[in-house]
């Protein structure tokens, strides 16, 4: 019918066209626009052509928070996933607690990120609880100024990302567990698949569908990270954990320095390696699906 | 067919009504919908009921952190002035430009906004601004004060403080290794943090997680050791005649302290200044602390026995004063009541009126002849600026929002000892210049 009737099939899209070009293909181009004018704020700029991208290139703040944020993206990826994955095979495993652990472990998602990084900063604090449990525990040697050293700082803001976050992660390879073919996990077990080896050969592979999303997703979610720096540390010390987003954020709200296209600038420059790096590694990832 | 599919609720029984009946909804419903966007409209504008004018304030002073009597001049104005309600929006300071810039971008902020000297350089050359030139109380702001409320020749701000980020001195803990007066001189400031070492006592406390403090530290050292000499350094930096070695023996006093052992600088980096540094101090954890004067309001009603003073970095007793230029009213642009606008900025400028707010903000008053109030625990630092004795922070040039974040950071690399004093001064030479 509609094949026979294109104007009725243009018809059905045209609303969510419209609607995909005003809420996301307008803004994009008006930032593209934004990113080559000299605003300090709005529309009031003139035309400057490439000369913000130029100087990016030269930017050393820039180039460390790139750095910065692409070195905290791969470690919260990993670990976040590695993490997820434990608990969705833990809570497979045990189907009586399936349900109350799945909920369970969503709680820290279910926090808002400001929350979550107030709370961490108390208890990873000189005299916050962390540090006195290690000390309760003889293990005085081990605290440590953990967000004041840039040694420790960008870490410990990944494990607070991680804990948020990993129960996410498990949600989804949790749906991927239970897609899992029951016969083949029992034909694996009467061909005396147990533990590792079964994780490996027949668990692991079988899950890459939900690895695809999960990588992918934390993936986005990591090199965008903005809330955790902000409050924990602010960036610092010495500039050891400014992400990206937190560059954008200085120079669109820093306010003086007439920074607010600059700003623009660096956001396209996030936006095209979420983008790359995302579409990479999706298709990467797909390409495995395939091949299992 | 599933017969309750079909049935007819009774909220939805538009459906079953006859073709003029439903017209007479529809013009109905047309009707009340626009008697609510009208209603809409005067949020901001005369009201119809009682044709007063509705007046949106924005700011991020008078919340319960920093009440700053905000709510008691705000009540005196509408006393004042019967035909106006004021509806005052009281918006975190962290969440202030955000929400503020947006609004101004978008036409729908409120129509006074609290801004500070790098807002207005950015909001008021893009004419978000209402270009207050005019108003009789421009005539009266400290000339030093001119900078940082105009941009281009043109006012778009009326200052409503200048505030001091200074050293606070516990007068209880001192007065336990015997100290009975605050130090004047660097000499006096050591032998006070050595005595409270042995009794035992954290002398010095510089929580400097978020960076702020190291910065603030470091301008309130320079206050006397570099603007003393070199009083037009901010001036002669922006155009390329200054540069920051003169700040190598700010940088060092901080230093020294630690390798006298007063101080661990790299402990203080995972102490949040805001969050904990106040509390701590505020709670007796150590006697000298370096803040901005709006906590003296808090420190006075916990019931500490505080001191605000100069930071005494010279050998000579002729400390100067760190004084930031802080809030201002700015009037939005685009507003549409103007005149009431201006007479709420007005009515702030007044002695009477701003006399509250620099009380309650142990700030001192940003007109020639505005009073600046004195309490026990300032007095020597108003004394100071009284006589004379007081720097101005650039945060209308290098030390914008985005100088600062560059400062701090310096500072952090510093403390912790990723770079020497040369470097850090290099750096900052740098990375600091104008880049027009």
């Amino acid at each position: 019918m509609i094949t026979r009737r294109p104007l009725v099939a243009v018809a059905f899209m045209a609303p969510a066209v419209a609607l995909y070009l005003i809420l996301v293909v307008y803004p994009l181009v008006q930032g593209l626009i934004l990113s080559t004018t000299d605003s300090k704020i709005g529309n009031a700029a003139d035309f400057v052509g490439l000369k913000n991208y130029a100087a990016l290139a030269n930017d050393s703040d820039v180039i460390r928070a790139l750095g910065v944020t692409i070195a905290y993206a791969v470690v919260v990826v990993i670990a976040q996933n590695a993490v997820g994955l434990a608990l969705a095979r833990a809570l497979f495993m045990r189907p009586r607690i399936r349900q109350l652990g799945s909920t369970l472990i969503l709680l820290p998602t279910l926090m808002s990120a400001v929350m979550a990084a107030f709370v961490w900063n108390s208890l990873l604090a000189p005299d916050g609880a962390i540090n006195a449990l290690l000390k309760a525990l003889g293990l005085g040697t081990l605290t440590h100024v953990w967000l004041g050293d840039p040694s420790t700082a960008l870490w410990a803001i990944a494990v607070v990302n991680i804990w948020m976050f990993a129960g996410y992660s498990a949600a989804i390879f949790l749906a991927g567990y239970m897609n899992l073919p029951a016969e083949l996990i029992d034909a694996s077990s009467v061909d005396g698949a147990s533990g590792w080896r079964r994780f490996t050969a027949v668990e692991w592979p079988l899950l890459a569908p939900a690895t695809t999303v999960g990588v992918t997703l934390s993936l986005i979610g990591s090199l965008k990270v903005f809330e955790l720096p902000f409050v924990m540390t602010n960036g610092g010390p010495a500039g050891s954990t400014t992400t990206l987003t937190m560059v954008i954020y200085v120079k669109i709200f820093g306010g003086g320095h007439g920074g607010f296209a600059y700003g623009a600038t660096i956001a396209v420059l996030l936006l095209v390696i979420v983008v790359v790096f995302a579409g990479v590694t999706q298709a990467l990832l797909r390409r495995r699906e395939e091949r299992i | 067919m599933n017969h309750s599919t079909r049935r007819i609720r009774p909220d939805v029984a538009l459906a079953g009504t006859t073709r003029g009946h439903r017209a007479r909804l529809v013009a109905g419903a047309v009707v009340a919908l626009s008697t609510l966007l009208i209603a809409g409209c005067a949020q901001t504008g005369t009201s119809g009921a009682d044709h007063k004018t509705v007046l949106k304030v924005y700011g991020w002073k008078g919340g319960d952190a920093e009440p700053a009597n905000v709510k008691q001049i705000n009540a005196a104005f509408e006393k004042a002035n019967p035909d106006i309600t004021l509806k005052y929006s009281f918006i975190p300071s962290a969440a202030y430009p955000q929400r503020v810039q947006s609004e101004l971008l978008a036409g729908n902020a409120a129509d006074v906004v609290m801004t500070d000297s790098a807002k207005v350089q950015d909001w008021g050359s893009s004419g978000y601004l209402e270009n207050l030139s005019s108003q009789s109380w421009v005539s009266g702001v400290r000339k030093e004060i001119g900078p940082f409320i105009e941009n281009k020749g043109k006012t778009y701000a009326m200052p409503m403080e200048i505030i001091g980020i200074s050293m606070f001195a516990n007068n209880t803990l001192l007065k336990q290794v015997g100290v009975t007066e605050t130090p004047k001189t660097w000499p006096e400031f050591l032998d006070d943090l050595q005595k409270l070492k042995d009794a035992g006592i954290t002398g010095l406390s510089l929580p400097n997680k978020g960076g702020w403090t190291g910065d603030a530290t470091t301008n309130a050292i320079a206050a006397t050791l570099v603007y003393t000499s070199h009083p037009t350094f901010d001036a002669d930096f922006v155009k390329g005649k200054a540069s920051f070695s003169a700040w190598k023996s700010s940088l060092q006093q901080l230093l020294d302290l630690q390798s006298k052992g007063f101080i661990d600088l790299k402990s203080e980096l995972g102490v949040d200044e805001w969050s904990t540094g106040i509390s701590d101090f505020q709670a007796g954890k150590s006697a000298f602390y370096l803040q901005g004067a709006w906590n003296q309001a808090t420190f006075t009603k916990a019931g500490l026995d505080d001191s605000f003073i100069p930071w005494p970095a010279s050998n000579k007793d002729n400390a100067k004063a760190n004084l930031f230029v802080g809030t201002m009213l700015s009037v939005n642009a685009k507003t549409k009541v103007k005149t009431a606008a201006e007479k709420y900025v007005a009515f702030w400028s007044e002695n009477k009126n701003a006399s509250l707010y620099l009380q309650a903000e142990s700030a001192v008053s940003p007109f020639t002849k505005g009073e600046s109030p004195t309490g026990a625990a300032t007095k020597e630092f108003v004394a100071a600026v009284n006589d004379g004795r007081y720097r101005i922070l650039p945060s209308n040039t290098w030390l914008s929002a985005e100088g600062e974040t560059t400062l701090q950071q310096q500072v952090q690399a510093l403390w912790l000892g990723q770079q020497s004093i040369d470097q850090t001064v290099k750096n900052l030479d740098e990375k600091l210049k104008p880049t027009s």
